[in-house]
């Protein structure tokens, strides 16, 4: 079908820093990944662990007060850094895409369905106004709304919060990207909603073999989801590796406990366990790894220095002292 | 079983009252008659005014109104010094009071927007010098300003409107630049600058549209600001200039003759209240629909 092999984003040593006042917040410290055609990659972690702002770094569309400090993001081939803003705008929308967290406040309350399902479509395109809505009909009968000619002539608030995602989702496929990245897209739905949601990106990733990245802090929405998962916190990636691996062999002390912190059905009555601690401040991380005080692990040498990434087998990578061999662990 | 009294809040002769004074706080026919009245007057001055508003008839000067003993008839508000109709004049000053007004408006909207939306959307550098000039505007005195400009340019119909709508934008910068700060946050922003959109097809096409509400309520408001400075203008004889006529001009001529023939500042100036009081009106009625944090006080 597709070549599941060759990477379409690899995103190296990527820095993302705000300035606050005469601190300087790392919200995403030296992140590295990649996501392969028509893979899904999921992304987890507590919120403010920097996931956020990782995607929004790859569209180069960081928040007021951040900017890019290091790394490259590849995509496609090209570093999507060295591009100028204007050849940005012509990844964004037709390359790569992106729907937001809440359905609610994601499309424009001014403008009719069909008009806002267009416009990508008009800004990439050549399509004439005529074309553009048959189009916007089409990508709307993909996307499973119901008699779609109709709701064109909408407005977002006469449609209920699962369709306003289907809409925005149909949006974000319209130019047919390559990757589409999905931040908490699902998370201000309730759960049957949520499931149809999930469903309709999987079709859709099957269907037009794009790949998704999808940002979530549900871990049963990862492991129902995603052929890799990616371990993020406090603004580092500490953990990636396929999602069957990562459930059964969860390597770094941090994902042992998000994963024993779920509740799970069926398997007898336990004492749910979580983390101890908060995550930290991004002003003022700890030094060494930045998981270090809330880690059941800990050794003298977390408190010092930043444990580099071990490979621990198969595309499986972790980012702490304890996997690290005892030469580096030495020095 | 409801009990009486709560019946009595929700039935009661009070709950009629108020629903009747909320009904006419709702429909704002007073204000739409007045300003109907004085566009049509304004648009048919030509065809419904008695005589043309610069005919003199010295014969006739400082006639009364017509129910009043010495009447003359064809003049049903009286006449001036010269003997000139004060309705005419006034039907012709309209045009001149609403044409300076709307234009004045229109110049300060779309500067004051230009400027607003620039320092929301941009903020940085952009937002620091704009909002500072704003400041600066909205701290110096209209009329000072005013004549500063006019002793400058020389009093004329085209300066006064320039000058009315230059020293009038900062309101509306300011106004725009807050809307635009919380609007620019939403997603939709987000997902238009994701789709691909430029800064200005982000700005004009997606914030604009969201920013208009408030615009159109701002700009009705000011409506009869802007008509009471020109008359205030034109009082002073910095405004419109004869022979063109404005009711603020003619206030200022008929001051002369105020202890004999109150006619003369009375119409004119009853005018000017109630054009101000329906633009007030009408601004109020729309910031009650229109903008939603208002419709639930």
């Amino acid at each position: 079908m597709m070549n599941k092999n060759k990477s379409i984003l690899e995103v190296k040593n990527l820095r993302t820093y705000f300035a606050d006042g005469t601190d300087t917040i790392r919200a995403v410290n030296d992140v590295s990944f990649n996501v392969r055609q028509g893979e899904i990659l999921g992304i987890v972690g507590e919120s403010g662990s920097g996931k956020s702002v990782t995607c929004l770094s790859i569209l180069r569309l960081v928040p007021r007060g951040g900017q890019i400090v290091g790394g490259e993001i590849i995509f496609d081939n090209e570093d999507l850094l060295k591009k100028s803003n204007r050849e940005m705008r012509m990844y964004r929308g037709r390359r790569i895409s992106m729907i937001l967290q809440n359905p609610m406040t994601s499309l424009n309350p001014v403008f009719k369905i069909g008009n806002q399902v267009s416009e990508p479509l008009l800004l990439h395109g050549s399509w004439n106004r005529h074309d553009v809505l048959e189009k916007a009909i089409a990508l709307l009968q993909a996307v499973k709304i119901p008699s779609p000619s109709m709701q064109i002539a909408q407005y977002p608030h006469q449609l209920s919060g699962g369709m306003r995602q289907r809409v925005v989702t149909s949006i974000a496929i319209g130019c047919a990207p390559d990757l589409l990245i999905a931040d908490e897209s699902t998370t201000a739905l309730d759960v049957t909603i949520q499931a149809q949601v999930l469903q309709l990106l999987k079709d859709i990733r099957e269907e037009r073999g794009l790949s998704i990245i999808l940002v979530t802090h549900n871990l049963g929405i990862v492991a129902g989801m995603c052929d890799r998962v990616a371990v993020m916190y406090a603004g580092q990636l500490l953990e990636i590796a396929w999602t069957k691996e990562l459930f059964s062999h969860p390597s770094h002390p941090y994902t042992k406990g998000l994963l024993r912190s779920v509740p799970r059905l069926g398997k007898g009555r336990r004492r749910l366990k979580s983390i101890s601690g908060q995550p930290p401040d991004l002003a003022h991380v700890p030094s060494g790894c930045p998981f270090w005080p809330r880690c059941e692990e800990t050794l003298e040498v977390c408190k010092v220095d930043c444990p580099p990434v071990t490979n621990m087998g198969s595309q499986h990578d972790v980012r702490c002292w304890l996997h690290t061999s005892g030469d580096l662990l030495k020095k | 079983m409801v009990s009486p009294e709560i019946e009595q809040v929700t039935t009661g002769s009070k709950g009629i009252f108020r629903r009747i004074i909320s009904r006419i706080r709702t429909l704002p026919t007073g204000s739409i008659i007045i300003l109907v009245l004085v566009l049509c007057g304004a648009i048919l001055a030509p065809l419904i005014a008695p005589a043309p508003p610069a005919k003199i008839d010295i014969r006739h000067s400082l006639r009364p109104p017509i129910w009043e003993d010495e009447g003359v008839p064809g003049h049903p508000l009286g006449t001036d010094d010269l003997g000139r109709d004060i309705l005419s004049r006034m039907l012709y000053g309209a045009r001149i009071s609403l044409l300076v007004s709307i234009c004045a408006i229109a110049i300060s909207g779309s500067l004051g927007t230009l400027l607003g939306l620039l320092a929301g959307y941009f903020g940085g550098w952009y937002d620091s010098i704009i909002m500072r000039v704003t400041d600066t505007f909205l701290s110096i005195p209209f009329m000072l300003m005013a004549l500063a400009i006019v002793g400058v340019l020389g009093p004329s119909l085209t300066n006064i409107i320039v000058v009315l709508g230059i020293t009038n934008w900062a309101k509306y910068a300011r106004m725009v630049r807050g809307e635009t700060l919380s609007v620019r946050e939403l997603d939709y922003v987000r997902l238009a600058e994701v789709a691909g959109c430029s800064h200005w097809r982000t700005s004009l096409y997606h914030i604009l549209p969201n920013v208009a509400n408030s615009l159109i309520i701002l700009a009705t408001l000011d409506l009869g600001r802007v008509i009471i400075m020109e008359s205030a203008m034109s009082f002073l004889g910095l405004g419109v200039q004869p022979p063109n006529i404005s009711w603020g001009l003619m206030v200022a001529e008929g001051r002369k003759y105020l202890s004999v023939a109150w006619w003369y500042v009375t119409f004119p100036g009853v005018a000017i209240a109630l054009t101000v009081l329906g633009g007030n009106l009408l601004g109020d009625y729309l910031r009650d629909i229109l903008d939603p944090g208002f419709r639930k006080a």
